[in-house]
């Protein structure tokens, strides 16, 4: 007992002598993982804003960009923040309204657990089965427009195709909902009884507990979660890939095509479109970042 | 005569199944402080919720000011109401909170800040009505609590365990302090709490509950000095249980001397005696043995063991030096009437 | 009135979700001639090719789990016990890959490592640094819980003052109680392996979401099937995690 004393105290005191000669060791010791980030995520990402910068010829130039500005390419930005946008509001309502109903704790404790579990999935369902499952449900012999069909007449595909705009959102709204309502149920959850029951006892009804009270505490949560979700819907590719089979007018879906050869390779101009893209995803999550900043401030 | 400012009249509540008021029925008299004391699931918050309209009762009527506002929903019942800890809105600063009532109430800006200031200073926080609540101590956010519910001039204001999560020194404290804001304001006030200290320096009166009832309701020298029953004589403050027997004339004979009592159980029976009612005395001869003996500041208590039975005998701090364990000494009732309970002791 | 107005939400949801999946379900393993049938899916699941790129995904999965452990474990050890400091420098880079989408990671490293390492992207286990780096955010963030929810100093200090070296430290006290958030972390990555399709079929590698993908132009039905039981299995793998989270703690009573 009193050795194994003497030997920490010893190593304790070994490690104090040494610790000045090793703050850069200590330090070295985070190199795999640095390193890690640099050559497979921060180089080429940099090798891409070199090459949209530059011609072929590796002359500056900003040619490239132009050509991302033309309104074909433009169009299939404006489309993409689009539907980034409209899945990201919605999915965010919907999400906040499943979040607050799997609050609930009188609620049916095996329904709560199953959707809670399964919003935890589904929040990672985007890609392919998503897709197919979604043609098999809604696409032209899919099995609620054949019954849809059947029992009305109305051939569902007539007015909303799933590789169009709302088809899309339906499908993207399937794994931004779930995703919208795991990421505020923290947010939710942390809202105190307490704080409802002192704005009670100080004459506030519940819309104005709503207004004064739920809203800015969980506003910047909320207002960061609907942010990751447009940057999720931005940078999602298999989904409307497998939807569309490349035919919609997103970012992604086009980067792809240039990137497989389909179109006739200009590397500046792909760099430039990814780059362009990297962009619109790191201005959603600076903007989420920062809001969080200030949320951690109280929600401790 | 003025209405009583809270009633509660033949109030049950039950939660799935299970009775947590019994058909309580109490009067809050205007301008006093008065604590509901009792264990852990014993009602005395859900007594406190029904009040504040967090809950309803399943039967009987609350009122308040003379009017029934079982109907009324918490927000229109003018009751201002402390947490145990985190009820601050953590977003608005101290004096925002204070206001906020004042702001639901629709008072101008310029009289808001006003009354907010006053009332900060009034809780001993005027220098730091800019900052937010994480900023504060736990003690601090507290004294805000208690100035956002005096804000809106509530007609009675709820305490609700308001000291139970701060430490020791800081609760000693907040205890004079609110004690001191209540009287200077005059507001009719009713405590929860579960620390029979805390409920007899406070309050004008206390109320002891007991699994949904109310064991008795008195000041707190009355439920100290004269428990109506042996879960109040222990329940607040320490008793010694020991074996006494009660003769056909009504006399109890208790650690060899003879008292009185006002039950009407005869025979073997468990007399209830608090430490300080016994006085202690070094006698070679005495049928009494110290086992030890624990410093609690003014006092000291004495642990001695009388035919097997542990008793504790609590003596001034000075004069404890005289027992150490192991003396034979002699221990004696200092009171003429006693607290029975029919069983023997064990 | 909350309560039946909740009750209704979760219900509504859950049949909502469950058209899909219902619908898949049904599409894959029915035809219209002959009814129920597994047909369509035996079908697919007798391509040799079926074989080959589900075998190719889960090799991945595991490559990609076992490394990322291997990378994370000792640096988040490290930064706990000697460089607390730059925890939230870590945190930061962790997070750093969700700014960049698959297909724009994809084009850099055909930027990066065509013009210096031209083998290198031709080989599918290229793919395996790039997946860490694409789990990372939550896989890093998995684990790290799992650092926090221990006071790990203390229980290295009290392992050494009974008298363990640093290696029995870390394999008797440190890891058994990092069980849970390895699970997780592993169970995380797992799954986002197995169904990551932009770098694999933009990478030309042949894995499982890539066969699902042209099974899909093949055969409807059987790929509505595939997808089904692709879902189906992605919420069974990560409701593990529920369980994975509870059963150490049991485990270590007994």
């Amino acid at each position: 007992m009193s050795s194994a004393l003497h030997d920490v105290r010893a190593t304790t005191a070994v490690v104090a002598r040494r610790v000045p000669n090793l703050t850069a060791l200590k330090h070295l010791a985070l190199a795999p993982y640095v390193l890690l980030l640099i050559v497979f995520l921060v180089v080429p990402l940099l090798a891409n804003v070199w090459t949209a910068v530059h011609d072929s010829e590796g002359n500056w130039s900003s040619s490239a960009f132009q050509k991302v500005l033309e309104p074909q390419y433009l169009s299939s930005f404006r489309d993409t923040a689009l539907l980034s946008a409209t899945t990201a509001i919605l999915g965010g309502i919907l999400g906040l309204v499943l979040a607050w109903a799997l609050t609930g704790d009188q609620v049916p404790r095996r329904l709560r657990d199953a959707l809670l579990s399964f919003s935890g999935a589904a929040s990672q369902f985007a890609g392919v089965p998503l897709a197919f499952a979604f043609i098999a449900a809604l696409g032209t012999q899919g099995l609620v427009t054949t019954t849809v069909h059947d029992a009305t007449g109305w051939q569902i595909t007539d007015t909303m195709r799933l590789q169009d705009f709302w088809g899309l959102t339906l499908v993207y709204l399937y794994f931004q909902t779930p995703l919208m309502a795991i990421l505020v149920l923290p947010a939710i959850a942390g809202l105190r009884r307490e704080w409802l029951e002192s704005a009670q006892s100080l004459g506030a009804g519940r819309a104005r507990y709503l207004w004064d009270i739920t809203l800015p505490i969980t506003a910047p949560a909320v207002a960061g979660a609907v942010l990751l979700l447009f940057a999720n819907a931005f940078s999602a590719y298999a989904t409307a890939y497998a939807i569309s089979g490349g035919g919609a007018n997103l970012v992604a879906v086009m980067i792809g095509f240039f990137i497989s050869g389909n179109v006739l390779l200009d590397e500046s101009f792909a760099a430039a479109l990814v780059t362009g893209m990297v962009l619109v995803v790191a201005l959603a999550l600076l903007g989420r970042w920062l809001l969080l900043r200030r949320t951690t401030r109280w929600m401790r | 005569m003025t209405s009583t400012p809270v009633q509660l009249q033949e109030v049950v509540k039950q939660f799935s199944g299970r009775t947590v008021l019994e058909s309580i029925d109490l009067n809050v008299h205007g301008g006093e402080l008065l604590a509901l004391l009792g264990p852990s699931g014993c009602g005395k918050t859900t007594a406190l919720r029904i009040i504040a309209g967090f809950e309803r009762a399943d039967a009987g009527r609350v009122l308040i000011g003379g009017r029934d506002v079982s109907r009324v929903p918490a927000s229109r019942r003018g009751v201002g109401i402390v947490f145990q800890a985190y009820s601050l809105f953590p977003h608005l600063s101290a004096e925002q909170n204070v206001a906020y009532g004042l702001a639901v109430r629709g008072l101008p800006r310029r009289e808001r800040r006003k009354r907010a200031g006053e009332l900060l200073e009034l809780v001993g926080l005027a220098e730091h009505g800019a900052k937010f609540p994480h900023q504060l101590s736990g003690g601090q956010q507290q004294r805000v609590a208690l100035a956002r519910a005096f804000a809106v001039e509530p007609s009675v204001l709820l305490l609700d365990e308001p000291l139970s999560a701060l430490d020791a020194f800081v609760r000693q404290q907040l205890r004079e302090e609110i004690r001191r804001v209540q009287r200077e304001v005059g507001t009719t006030t009713v405590l929860v709490t579960h620390d029979q200290e805390e409920a007899l320096s406070m309050a004008d009166r206390v109320a002891v509950m007991h699994q949904g009832r109310f064991a008795q309701i008195g000041t707190p020298s009355e439920i100290y000095r004269t428990p109506a029953s042996s879960f109040v004589a222990s329940f607040v403050g320490v008793v010694n249980r020991v074996p006494a027997t009660i003769n056909s004339n009504g006399r109890v004979g208790v650690l060899g001397a003879e008292l009185t009592t006002s039950s009407a159980h005869r025979g073997e029976a468990t007399a209830l005696l608090r430490p300080e009612d016994l006085q202690i005395q070094p006698d070679p001869e005495g049928r009494a043995l110290v086992t030890g003996t624990t410093l609690r500041g003014a006092i000291t208590s004495i642990e001695v063991t009388w035919q097997d039975t542990p008793v504790r005998v609590d003596v001034p701090t000075g004069t404890a030096t005289r027992f150490s364990a192991g003396d034979r000494v002699r221990i004696t009732p200092a009171v003429d009437n006693v607290l029975v309970e029919k069983e023997a002791a064990a | 009135m909350s309560r039946f107005l909740r009750t209704a939400v979760l219900v509504l949801a859950a049949l909502l979700f469950a058209v899909p999946l219902v619908s898949s379900g049904v599409f894959g393993f029915s035809l219209p001639t002959t009814g129920w049938t597994l047909d369509p899916l035996l079908g697919a699941v007798q391509n040799s090719q079926f074989r080959d790129q589900l075998l190719a995904s889960l090799t991945l999965a595991l490559l990609t789990t076992l490394a990322a452990l291997a990378l994370l474990i000792p640096t988040l050890l490290h930064l706990h016990l000697r460089l607390p400091q730059a925890l939230p420098v870590a945190e930061a880079l962790s997070v750093l890959p969700m700014v960049v989408p698959a297909v724009a990671l994809v084009n850099g490293a055909n930027l990066t490592f065509r013009a210096t390492v031209p083998g290198f992207l031709t080989s599918m286990y290229s793919l395996v640094p790039f997946y860490v780096v694409l789990t990372l955010p939550l896989v890093y963030r998995s684990l790290d819980a799992g650092f926090r929810a221990i006071d790990l100093r203390t229980l290295v200090q009290a392992s050494t003052s009974l008298g363990a070296g640093p290696i029995r430290t870390l394999l008797r006290v440190v890891l058994p109680n990092l069980r849970a958030a390895m699970l997780t972390a592993s169970l995380l990555s797992v799954t986002l392996v197995l169904g990551e399709y932009a770098l694999a079929t933009l990478l030309l590698h042949n894995t499982y979401p890539v066969f699902l993908a042209q099974t899909g132009q093949d055969s409807p039905h059987a790929a509505a099937a595939l997808a089904v039981l692709t879902l189906l299995g992605t919420w069974l793998l990560l409701s593990a995690f529920s369980l994975a989270g509870r059963r150490p703690r049991t485990g270590a009573t007994t």
